[in-house]
């Protein structure tokens, strides 16, 4: 292993807690996913498929790697539900949300106000809440703008605030 | 009297403070944070995969189920015989002798095979619009300039 590489693997494990929470969050909160995600984006780094260019910050260049590598693994997901559906095989269930109901049902609530919201305001809301980065950072590893990032992030706060409230006082 | 607007202004990389999303986010946070997986087994397992790079498109198709893996060789086979179907298809278009009003390009180097049936025994014969063999006459090397003879003097 060259001394590069080394170096890559301490800043990656550096943002290991993080980048495992945005990975699973590209997946649709599926755990297993998100890991064999982060796994294929760390091989990608390893290797040199991805590199870093110095343009943003290491956090944000890897958390854009992560998205388009969820992005990939998500579309070939997508070919592989059609072949069994074609075949009439059974797909791969999501995760169980009783289960999570039971784990904690605080993140459950947040998951179900969250899937009221489009793709791009759920994405803006986790690397902001979730991961303490900036709407421009997140504009950065979304690839917008920071005022499409703003106007995501402000119509996704109150689509949430909206949902919770409700769900709080049917 | 001067009346001062209230603008609260705030950057293009600031984000306003939530608690009560950004509490459920930190919830969510640490209960991802304890399923979170071990850094070294995760680079661990990838370099296995480097490894295995050289096979990956076979890991790929032996991968699947049984009825999968069928389908889809059964996919690739119809795809294929399809492709050949075509092909055969367009072929004779291809390599036509035939302009495009359907009168043939080229005049059939052709020997009548016996000469007791035309008497005339003509030299040159070629195919006319209707199919049938003709033999040379004025009229029709007007209407068909391209004739040519078999010695050479068209």
């Amino acid at each position: 292993m060259t001394d590069h590489q080394v170096h890559l693997q301490y800043k990656l494990k550096d943002y290991h807690q993080a980048s495992y929470g945005w990975a699973v969050a590209c997946c649709k909160f599926d755990h297993d996913k998100g890991q064999d995600v982060l796994q294929a984006a760390y091989l990608k780094i390893l290797e040199g498929r991805a590199k870093f260019d110095g343009f943003s910050s290491f956090k944000t260049w890897l958390f854009s790697v992560i998205k388009n590598t969820a992005r990939e693994q998500l579309r070939k997901e997508r070919i592989r539900s059609l072949l069994q559906a074609a075949i009439r095989v059974q797909p791969a269930e999501y995760p169980d949300l009783e289960e999570e109901q039971n784990r904690n049902i605080e993140v459950y609530r947040l998951k179900v106000a969250l899937s009221g919201l489009s793709k791009r305001q759920q994405e803006v809301l986790h690397l902001v809440f979730y991961q303490d980065l900036t709407i421009q950072e997140a504009g950065h590893v979304l690839g917008i703008s920071t005022g499409a990032a703003a106007r995501h992030y402000e119509r996704g706060k109150a689509g949430l605030r909206i949902r919770l409230t409700e769900e709080n006082d049917p | 009297m001067i009346f001062r607007r209230k603008v609260t202004k705030k950057g293009p990389g600031v984000s306003i403070e939530d608690p009560k999303i950004r509490g459920l986010y930190q919830v969510q946070k640490e209960l991802d944070a304890a399923r979170a997986p071990d850094f070294s087994s995760i680079i661990a397992s990838a370099k296995r995969r480097t490894q295995h790079n050289g096979s990956r498109l076979v890991k790929g198709l032996s991968a699947l189920l049984g009825p999968q893996r069928v389908f889809t060789l059964a996919l690739c086979l119809l795809l294929l015989l399809t492709g050949a179907l075509i092909v055969q298809w367009l072929t004779p278009f291809r390599q036509s002798n035939f302009d495009t009003l359907g009168a043939a390009k080229d005049i059939v180097n052709w020997q009548p095979p016996s000469t007791s049936l035309f008497t005339s025994s003509p030299q040159v014969w070629f195919l006319e619009d209707n199919w049938d063999w003709q033999s040379p006459t004025d009229n029709l090397l007007k209407t068909y300039p391209r004739v040519s003879f078999l010695n050479g003097d068209s």
